[in-house]
């Protein structure tokens, strides 16, 4: 075995030296690092950020636990210190369109400062009003009209009662009337009584109540007149009044804002209002009813106060900010960032007004940054359109779902759309940003800027530092325990154990994070003064055994022979190929044994798992590969005339990956060359029509899977893997391994090319062809090439035989 | 002297309901009374037997008190009417009733009104009526059942007009007669602490006046209570009137007869002051 080229335990790891890092504890680091290795997002960032032209709104991309959030984040918010702080927002009441609410500009802080100063005009005049209605002046002036009215009323009404008396006639009210009944000293007469009175009589009194109905009538015709008489009286009465309790209160405050003409015209029609309608902003009896109908009639439903028209809602408050507002919306539902009017429920219908109207992100947002989940936006209905329309017309039109879809007719407000001006960023992944660009024509116009996230970054003495910063930022903003110099140092190997490569670090923030933060963990569990080598290890074990579950069922079928995987002995055209499985963020390999089978045929290789509809198109073509390595090699003047077939054995998922390709091969050549394979080496590798063995992913775990195999069953000193020699400067090994290949007691082979694989795997030379294009004998590729003939000839022959017996 | 003097004792309290906006302030009073002196309250509407007389006298027709158009009088639609009505008020009565967690009951009875009030007052402690009735004409004038009551009634009677409200200030308008000595236990019963009782007293007489007061002071002090005195002259008594005529809010107790005092003062009384008026009769004292 030694004969072949075998990798050193020390090209199966790259060490960090925990003494190159230039301290002994990240309580020694003082500077921060918030991005790592992310210049040509951060250029980009940078770029959206500061240009101020329409449609340059970012789209930061890369794949999640980047920390591209975070960043995007901190850029906006560094650049918000500098930046002005924008205005408040307010919306009034328009009176004469009150499902139109006015929108008001105004400098930052003036919004809630106009609305306390509202609320207290509203107390204030309250106040004043109540004292001139209630004044002496007022209650007497008023009580003269009133008085007046009924006088005039009482003056007709006694005359009726002295003309009904006079013709002894009791006035009667009924139910729903008055009436008119004859009387005597005793009372009302009944109906026998009247009809024992003579005919005469009784014509008379029918006569006498006809006239006094007439009378009636005409006196209740000129109540309402004398009623609205009295009630205009009263109506210039309380505009007087009002007028002047309030005249000087309005005055005020329009001195103080004189400068704004949109709150001047506010104030000025608050004004009208009020002088025009002031009977009815009394506080007259507070609701109570003062009949048996109003009692009845009455419900607890909410009052609106009249005064509460003159309200004013404060939609964007920038009192104390300083500077332009950063905004992230983590749930961007239509409502969440268009803004909302939100309804109260009243006598079972939904009512609103102005002062039901809610902002949305995109208004606390105006004048600054907001940040939104691309997903997450997505997902919500309607979200992205109303996203695109407010970018599109640069104003914010707050409109229901219902409303916008006319799906409602009910009558609901339409706030005066506000100009915006925003600078978005959407987080999300690739995909989305691919698909977005492709199948959304208004995407690429509304987000021209892509920032997109390095996954890794090579591992060089300069970014092993600024990793090294990142960790302690880390540690800092976690507040966690401090890391000493061997704990980083492990952090940074299994970063690059996560780049699956020994010449990169993974940039994934979130996976560092998580790892800093378990480790802590492990590190107060074992009381360690510091985060420690070996808990930085014991996060690492622990968080693969949580996932861990998947993989040990797996092995423990293959221990038990349910699946069958040999790891000693020999066997023709049977080989243990290497697979990957990947569970979220865990991945691990497996063997999966390849088995081969060759007959006479029209030189096809049959992949089954592709006739079963179980192949991906990766792993068919790398099958037709293989069938133009044989042509290529082999058959270039006798007909291929083989039939082979290959399948990955109890293989029930699918298979896909052109990986297995050179074991395939190696699987055929054995078969073809009638050479058993040991079954103690594992393979891996794609392979060329050449036969050239190119590189593969998921090295480490795939050796990782067969050792685990073969450690279980106890190693033999011949146990190994064979690898893609591309691969090498991808291993990043677990101790145990690199331990037993230091003991000779498992190997891995890198190989360029399959002749060397399948040297190491049947024990025989492949051969090389002389000047004459033979190989020489005994080797696999004669026996291969012998074998390929004779089917050819065989073929022949079986052709003639079959053509003498038809004649 | 005042020793053996009581309060009116209240344990059943009778509101005699119409559709009238006085007798619905009547029943806002009658349920803070009961409320205050934990009594229990009973509710009466009347249907009014000579409404129902009405319809079937031949040729008699009624007029739309808003529309002013004539129309037939049946006995059907007098009945509707009034059972219209009284659906309201039993409402009314026990949504009031249950907002306060009062015992209250309610009755609707048949006949005639006088009568059927004298009847069930027998059986109360307190009989509370509106000032006027519905008639739309008589808005400050007594109501003719509030003219029966008070000339014929044996019980304390709280008449209240419409828009008025049982409260403070408390008057007390006292005649030094035994009647008038309850009228100001009464006042006393009903009396927030740390306000005053406003006593009316008749100084036609200065050296009567000075006697009354005396006794009134020393009863304060046995009493523990804040009082102010008012005199009056019977001539002057209507500019006393006049200064209590737009209080809304209040009480006015008087004796129902007061010694030395002509009827029309009670009258008087009675026409001038919008507030509640609490009627103490004889009877109260025995």
């Amino acid at each position: 075995m030694t004969a072949f080229n075998e990798l050193k335990p020390s090209e199966l790891f790259r060490k960090c030296d925990p003494s190159q890092l230039g301290f002994a504890s990240t309580d020694e680091i003082k500077e921060t690092v918030s991005i790592f290795g992310q210049e040509r997002a951060s250029e980009a960032i940078e770029f959206g950020m500061n240009i101020a032209y329409p449609g340059y709104n970012i789209f930061v991309l890369g794949p999640t636990g980047m920390g591209k959030r975070e960043v995007v984040q901190n850029f906006f918010e560094e650049k918000a210190t500098t930046d002005p702080t924008p205005s408040d927002w307010i919306f009034v009441n328009d009176f004469a369109n009150p499902d139109k609410p006015d929108a008001i500009e105004l400098p930052p802080g003036l919004g809630s400062q106009y609305q306390q100063d509202i609320n207290n005009l509203i107390d204030e005049m309250q106040t004043a009003l109540s004292a001139a209605f209630e004044s002496e002046e007022y209650q007497n002036r008023r009580q003269t009209v009133f008085e007046s009215f009924k006088d005039k009323q009482s003056e007709l009404f006694t005359q009726l009662q002295e003309n009904a008396n006079k013709h002894d006639l009791a006035m009667i009210k009924t139910p729903s009337g008055i009436t008119f009944a004859p009387k005597d000293e005793e009372g009302v007469l009944t109906a026998d009584e009247v009809n024992e009175l003579s005919e005469d009589d009784r014509d008379e009194i029918k006569q006498n109540i006809g006239g006094l109905q007439e009378q009636l009538q005409k006196i209740l015709q000129q109540v309402p007149i004398w009623q609205r008489e009295a009630q205009d009286e009263i109506r210039e009465l309380n505009k007087e009044m009002a007028n002047f309790a309030i005249g000087g209160l309005i005055n005020e405050i329009i001195d103080k804002y004189k400068e704004h003409k949109e709150i001047v015209e506010h104030i000025e029609q608050i004004q009208d209002q009020i002088v025009e309608n002031a009977d009815a902003y009394l506080s007259g009896n507070g609701g109570e009813p003062s009949s048996f109908l109003e009692a009845v009639s009455q419900h607890s439903y909410r009052q609106t106060s009249l005064m509460d028209q003159f309200k004013v809602n404060v939609i964007v408050d920038n009192k104390d900010l300083q500077g332009a507002p950063v905004v992230f919306e983590n749930n961007p539902t239509y409502a969440n960032l268009i803004g909302r009017v939100e309804h109260y429920a009243q006598m079972g219908t939904l009512s609103t007004d102005f002062r039901m109207i809610k902002a949305g992100a995109m208004h606390k947002a105006n004048g600054g940054y907001l940040v939104l989940d691309a997903r997450k936006l997505l997902s919500q209905p309607y979200s992205w359109d109303g996203l695109k329309r407010a970018l599109q017309s640069k104003e914010i039109e707050i409109e229901s779902i219902g409303q916008a879809l006319s799906l409602i007719s009910t009558v609901s407000l339409r706030p005066e759309p506000i100009p915006l001006n925003l600078k978005i960023a959407l987080v999300g992944d690739r995909l989305l940003y691919y698909l977005l660009l492709q199948y959304d024509p208004e995407f690429s116009e509304l987000f021209k800027v892509e920032a997109d996230f390095e996954t890794e970054i090579e591992w060089d003495n300069h970014n092993q530092d600024l990793y090294a910063k990142l960790i302690a930022s880390i540690i800092e903003k976690e507040n966690t325990k401090p890391f000493n110099n061997t704990a980083v140092a492990r952090l940074i190997e299994q970063s690059a154990r996560l780049a699956n490569d020994t010449e990169r670090l993974n940039t994934k923030v979130q996976d560092l994070h998580e790892l800093i933060v378990e480790a802590d963990y492990w590190s107060k569990k074992n009381e360690h003064l510091h985060v420690t080598y070996d808990d930085v290890q014991k996060a690492i074990d622990s968080q693969i055994k949580r996932a861990d579950r998947l993989r040990e069922k797996m092995q423990e079928s293959i221990l038990r022979d349910i699946n069958l995987i040999s790891t000693e002995g020999e066997v023709t055209g049977q080989i243990n190929g290497l697979s990957v499985f990947s569970l979220g963020s865990f991945m691990f390999g497996k063997p999966t044994r390849i088995t081969s089978q060759v007959s006479l045929g029209k030189g096809q290789v049959i992949d089954i798992e592709r006739e079963v509809e179980m192949g991906g198109p990766i792993h068919s073509k790398g099958v037709l590969i293989l069938e133009g390595f044989l042509r290529g090699r082999y058959a270039q003047d006798i007909p291929l005339s083989l039939s082979a077939s290959l399948v990955f054995e109890q293989s029930y998922g699918g298979v896909d990956g052109d990986s297995a390709s050179s074991t395939e091969l190696y699987a055929l050549l054995s078969s073809i060359a009638d050479v058993p394979i040991k079954q103690s080496i594992a393979a891996t590798g794609s392979v060329n029509q050449f036969g050239q063995v190119q590189a593969i992913g998921g090295v480490n775990e795939k050796i990782e899977g067969f050792f685990d195999i073969c450690e279980k069953r106890g190693l033999t000193s011949d146990q190994g893997v064979i690898i893609p020699k591309a691969n090498v400067k991808h291993l990043m090994l677990r101790q145990d391994i690199i331990n037993a290949v230091d003991a000779g007691k498992f190997h891995i082979y890198p190989v360029e090319h399959v002749d060397e694989g399948i040297e190491i795997l049947t024990g025989i030379p492949a051969g090389s062809k002389d000047e004459n294009g033979n190989y020489p004998e005994r080797t696999i590729n004669a026996l291969v090439k012998d074998r390929l003939e004779e089917l050819a000839n065989r073929l022949t022959q079986f052709g003639k035989d079959k053509g003498e017996n038809s004649d | 002297m005042t020793d053996d003097i009581q309060p009116i004792c209240v344990e059943r309290i009778l509101v005699s309901l119409d559709s009238s906006s006085h007798s619905f302030s009547a029943l806002k009073a009658a349920v803070e009374l009961a409320h205050h002196y934990n009594a229990s309250l009973k509710g009466v509407f009347i249907h009014d037997s000579k409404l129902l007389n009405l319809a079937n006298m031949p040729f008699l027709r009624e007029v739309g008190e808003y529309t002013a158009i004539t129309r037939e009088i049946s006995s059907d639609g007098i009945t509707r009417g009034m059972v219209v009505q009284s659906r309201w008020i039993t409402q009314t009565f026990h949504k009031l009733t249950n907002q306060t967690g009062l015992h209250g009951e309610f009755e609707i009875l048949h006949g005639n009104i006088d009568q059927i009030i004298d009847q069930e007052a027998e059986n109360c402690d307190l009989l509370v009526i509106g000032k006027s009735g519905t008639n739309p004409f008589r808005k400050r004038r007594l109501g003719s059942t509030a003219k029966m009551v008070i000339k014929e009634g044996k019980k304390p009677l709280l008449l209240v007009e419409e828009n008025n409200q049982l409260g403070h200030p408390i008057f007390v308008m006292f005649d030094n007669s035994p009647v008038g000595w309850v009228s100001l236990e009464a006042g006393r019963d009903l009396l927030n602490i740390g306000e005053n009782l406003n006593i009316l007293i008749n100084e036609d007489s200065a050296e009567e006046y000075r006697s009354v007061q005396k006794k009134i002071r020393s009863w304060a002090v046995e009493k523990q209570i804040n009082i102010a005195f008012q005199a009056y002259k019977t001539e002057s008594f209507d500019r006393f009137l006049d200064k209590i005529f737009d209080l809304k809010i209040g009480l006015f107790i008087m004796p129902r007869i007061i010694e030395d005092m002509k009827q029309s003062l009670i009258e008087k009384c009675l026409r001038r002051i919008s507030l509640p008026i609490l009627l103490i009769q004889q009877q109260a004292c025995d």
